[in-house]
């Protein structure tokens, strides 16, 4: 790994190079906050141990900067100081930064901190993993261009929506919704092993067709049940196998593949619901046009209660524009592509 | 000067803690050469800095040119100057005139001291030996 480090002190810089270069890592030395910033938006670096105090731009600023605009993957910030007041300590993760290190810095502390550094870096790895292998099912079903993309930023604001009511906000927290905005583009995983006969077939699918392709619910979960197994770690794929499992039950208790009720099925699966027909009413498929926003919003509403939970429907009109955001974004997005 | 404070002409506060710049540098010798000596080059420099600052009664730049020598020295537990340069940084964020002056001449007449005794070690080649030379010396 390469890692960047910016401080207009030179004695600083080569000690930390040697240190970092002992430990086995690549580095990189930009001389002021200017300069940092050039290379950080060259996207070739992750990790970033910056001086707090430089000319050019200050620790602070870089980090600001860096958190607002989006320069490739995230990029993990230690800031370097002599402050170590609770204020500075602070306006430094206001600021966006990961940790911090006291200089003069301490090398077996510096190991241990960028470490942890790569070790966050990996989560985000992790992450790409599952979206690409969700991308990779979902390639052989053509026409959903950004589907996984949009629903999972639905399924995010649906939740940060819910996060703020009575009723919800105990079990919606942040790291739920990281989780849900993680393992949502999961839900379909089981079309992997739906046959290509059914899975493509324009026109409308045969009664024994379709109760072949309900079983891309339980194939999914199934699964993902079988990889938690071997890695009781990864305790996020339990909520992957929930969503991929109860994507299409309905609260009524007509959906599959169990039927069941109302809470009965995990929040998660309830959201990725509205976020999963949501999307497949307002984009284009081979069998219908893009419904308008209002037309799917109607629709939305008039199956609260039937398909969906009314409190997650409620939550979606009150979060509204967000969604009309999400949708533009990716048009814009899919014009330039 | 307040008197309760401890006053770092005091031998007690080592001019260099070599063994902890050797450890941060996990030991490579010759790395701990090049950044003493880069260190004395400068130190010159930057005291004539401070003075010019104390003299135009900047305080901002004396401040800034304090924090900026402080960390310098830090990383190289050049502990002396580092506690002076901290006092002179105090006293300039002050604007305390009187405090400020009697720091700078404490950290001019350090740095001297330094560079005079700092020096036989970049004079011989052979880098074990200045090592040794040094602690002979007391560091
Ligand atoms: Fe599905």
């Amino acid at each position: 790994m390469d890692i960047l480090v910016a401080d207009d002190d030179y004695s600083t810089t080569e000690t930390l190079r040697n240190a970092l270069e002992a430990f086995g890592y690549d580095v990189t030395v930009a001389r002021d906050g200017t300069e940092a910033y050039q290379y950080l938006r060259t996207g070739q670096f992750r990790l970033f141990i910056s001086d707090w105090e430089m000319p050019g731009m200050t620790g602070l600023e870089l980090c600001r900067e860096v958190r607002s605009r989006h320069i490739g993957g995230y990029i993990y910030l230690i800031l370097l100081t002599s402050y170590s007041s609770m204020e500075d300590v602070v306006q430094g993760l206001e600021a966006g930064a990961d940790d911090f290190i006291t200089k003069p810095f301490n090398p077996s502390e510096l190991l241990v901190r960028v470490r942890a550094g790569e070790r966050i870096l990996g989560l985000e790895s992790r992450e790409l993993t599952i979206f690409a292998l969700a991308k990779l099912a979902e390639s052989r079903d053509q026409e959903t261009g950004a589907h996984l993309e949009r629903m999972r930023e639905y399924a995010r604001i649906l939740a940060e929506e819910l996060a703020q009511t009575d009723e919800f906000g105990e079990i919606v927290d942040g790291d739920y919704i990281n989780l849900l905005h993680l393992t949502t583009p999961l839900h379909d995983i089981g079309k992997v092993a739906i046959p290509d006969s059914i899975l493509l077939k324009p026109g409308r699918l045969t009664r024994q067709e379709f109760e072949v392709m309900k079983t891309h619910t339980t194939l999914g979960a199934k699964t993902l049940t079988e990889v938690a197994t071997h890695h009781p770690n990864a305790s996020y794929l339990e909520m992957a196998r929930d969503i991929a499992l109860t994507h299409h039950e309905r609260v009524d208790g007509q959906g599959y593949p169990n039927g069941l009720r109302g809470d009965q099925i995990p929040l998660c699966g309830r959201i990725t619901a509205l976020a999963d027909v949501y999307d497949a009413l307002t984009s284009k498929r081979v069998y219908k046009d893009a419904y308008s926003h209002d037309v799917a919003k109607a629709i939305t509403l008039r199956n609260s209660g039937s398909h969906f939970d009314p409190e997650i429907v409620q939550a979606f009109l009150r979060c509204e524009s967000h969604f009309l955001d999400v949708k533009s974004h990716f048009e814009d997005f899919c014009l330039v592509h | 000067m307040r008197s309760s404070e401890p006053t770092l002409k005091d031998e007690s506060v080592p001019m260099i803690e070599l063994q902890k710049l050797v450890d941060r540098c996990l030991g490579k010798l010759d790395l701990v050469d090049k950044l003493i000596n880069r260190f004395k080059g400068s130190l010159q420099d930057s005291t004539e800095k401070l003075q010019q600052a104390m003299d135009l009664r900047d305080f901002v730049e004396l401040a800034q040119g304090a924090h900026r020598l402080r960390g310098e020295a830090a990383n190289l537990n050049a502990t002396r100057i580092t506690k002076l340069a901290l006092k002179l940084e105090t006293a300039a964020r002050e604007e305390d005139d009187r405090a400020s002056q009697d720091c700078l001449n404490e950290l001019i007449e350090a740095s001297d001291q330094f560079e005079m005794e700092v020096r036989p070690f970049s004079m011989t080649s052979n880098i074990e030996e200045r090592f040794r030379r040094l602690r002979y010396k007391g560091f």
